[in-house]
């Protein structure tokens, strides 16, 4: 974690040119950007890949990109964004903390997102359409709100509340004592 | 070739037309022309033919034609959305949610080592299709997919000049100033010096105006 640029600059030891902020996400303008206006997104938490997120913080932190990309868009009004996230090495991810990347296009701006398309026969698409359909439909339910641990928090306050009234009550009686 | 890669040119007559033909449209009219049109909706409906890998009661995952790598996945709505300004809060959260499942079953399913989750918004950044979508590509080191994102370099007053823009729309849109947070007020310092040439007598106002709709103004007028 000390490697790790943004969890350094929330700590102020580096600095980022923030442009959003609220208790968990950030939003900074690229410090190496393909054009102006390149904007990344990522949450305070140190994720280091986008599978470690929880599903309502990864929704979050999407909901705001989309946010921010709208006001991308308008401010230099730009012709379109890619919102791009590079999930591993194999990806590109070159800092070990999720983030997204918020990208401003215009026509003729020399970025280019298109992959050559890989030729697969149809025996080939078929394999691939079999395993990715199996391993998706272990897809279960998603967890859409922080539930268990605010009930859990909610109960712990709820003990200590509890045990500070009775040492009160203890004291009360204590100084009752002539 | 299936996807809408050969969208046929319509004449001008054809366009006035069809223009009048919108105006008169009830929003419900103009949701059906749009899907009539759509291949992905077609696709959705069942009526043309498609991989598909994933669905539930708001999203559906088929396989990309033209795929970067074996196993790349084209998540979407079910619903009719062009771009992702349009979509509803919760309907992203949970394409969001889907796309993050997905991405992790590519490690075992096609034995990926990473993704990259893709939206284009706009022909300019790539889109193809009027259905928004998102990509979910497994990678695989060496796979020779280009998604790299590049470096270039800019003179600091075109990246400041966007910057500065962005920030007010930013403002705008959560109708708050970024220096919320204490630690802040370095990096607000170094705004009044880089602009040293323009007004020096806001800045030392800027500091108690903030919590203000002024400054708003204040920035506006500095960046012109």
């Amino acid at each position: 974690m000390s490697d790790c640029i943004f969890c350094n600059a929330e700590k102020g030891e580096t600095k980022l040119d923030r442009i959003y902020e609220d208790k968990e996400i950030v939003a900074v303008v690229h410090p190496r950007p393909a054009v102006p206006g390149h904007v990344i997104v990522f949450p305070k938490k140190h994720y280091q890949i986008f599978e470690q997120i929880s599903d309502y913080e990864a929704a979050g932190l999407f909901n705001i990109a989309n946010k921010i990309s709208i006001a991308v868009f308008e401010g230099i009004k730009a012709a379109g964004t890619n919102i791009i996230l590079q999930n591993g090495v194999a990806a590109g991810q070159e800092i070990p903390h999720v983030c997204i990347h918020i990208i401003p296009r215009k026509e003729g701006d020399n970025i280019d997102f298109q992959w050559q398309p890989k030729r697969l026969t149809e025996e080939q698409m078929s394999s691939v359409e079999l395993k990715v359909k199996e391993a998706a439909s272990e897809i279960g339910k998603f967890e859409k709100e922080k539930k268990k641990e605010s009930v859990k928090i909610e109960k712990k306050i709820e003990k200590i509340k509890a045990e500070e009234q009775k040492e009160n009550y203890l004291i009360k009686q204590l100084e009752r004592i002539p | 070739m299936k996807y809408g890669l050969g969208m046929a040119q319509p004449t001008e007559e054809e366009i006035k037309d069809f223009q009048e033909k919108m105006k008169n449209m009830s929003p419900e009219e103009l949701k059906e022309l749009q899907k009539q049109q759509c291949i992905f909706c077609q696709i959705i409906s069942g009526k043309v033919a498609a991989r598909k890998v994933y669905e539930d009661d708001k999203s559906i995952a088929i396989l990309d034609i033209n795929p970067a790598n074996p196993g790349h996945t084209l998540l979407m709505p079910k619903e009719h959305f062009p771009l992702m300004p349009l979509i509803p809060e919760d309907i992203l959260a949970h394409l969001f949610m889907v796309s993050k499942a997905l991405s992790r079953i590519m490690l075992t399913a096609v034995n990926a080592e990473g993704s990259d989750i893709f939206v284009a918004n706009g022909t300019a950044a790539g889109q193809r299709a009027q259905h928004f979508m998102i990509h979910i590509i497994p990678r695989r080191p060496g796979d020779k997919v280009k998604m790299d994102i590049p470096v270039n370099e800019f003179p600091k007053k075109d990246i400041d000049e966007a910057r500065d823009k962005i920030q007010e729309k930013v403002d705008l849109i959560f109708k708050q100033k970024v220096s919320v947070v204490k630690e802040e007020e370095p990096i607000e310092e170094k705004k009044p010096e880089k602009k040293a040439e323009k007004k020096n007598e806001e800045k030392p106002t800027k500091g108690p105006k903030k919590e203000s709709g002024v400054s708003l103004d204040d920035i506006a007028r500095l960046v012109k």
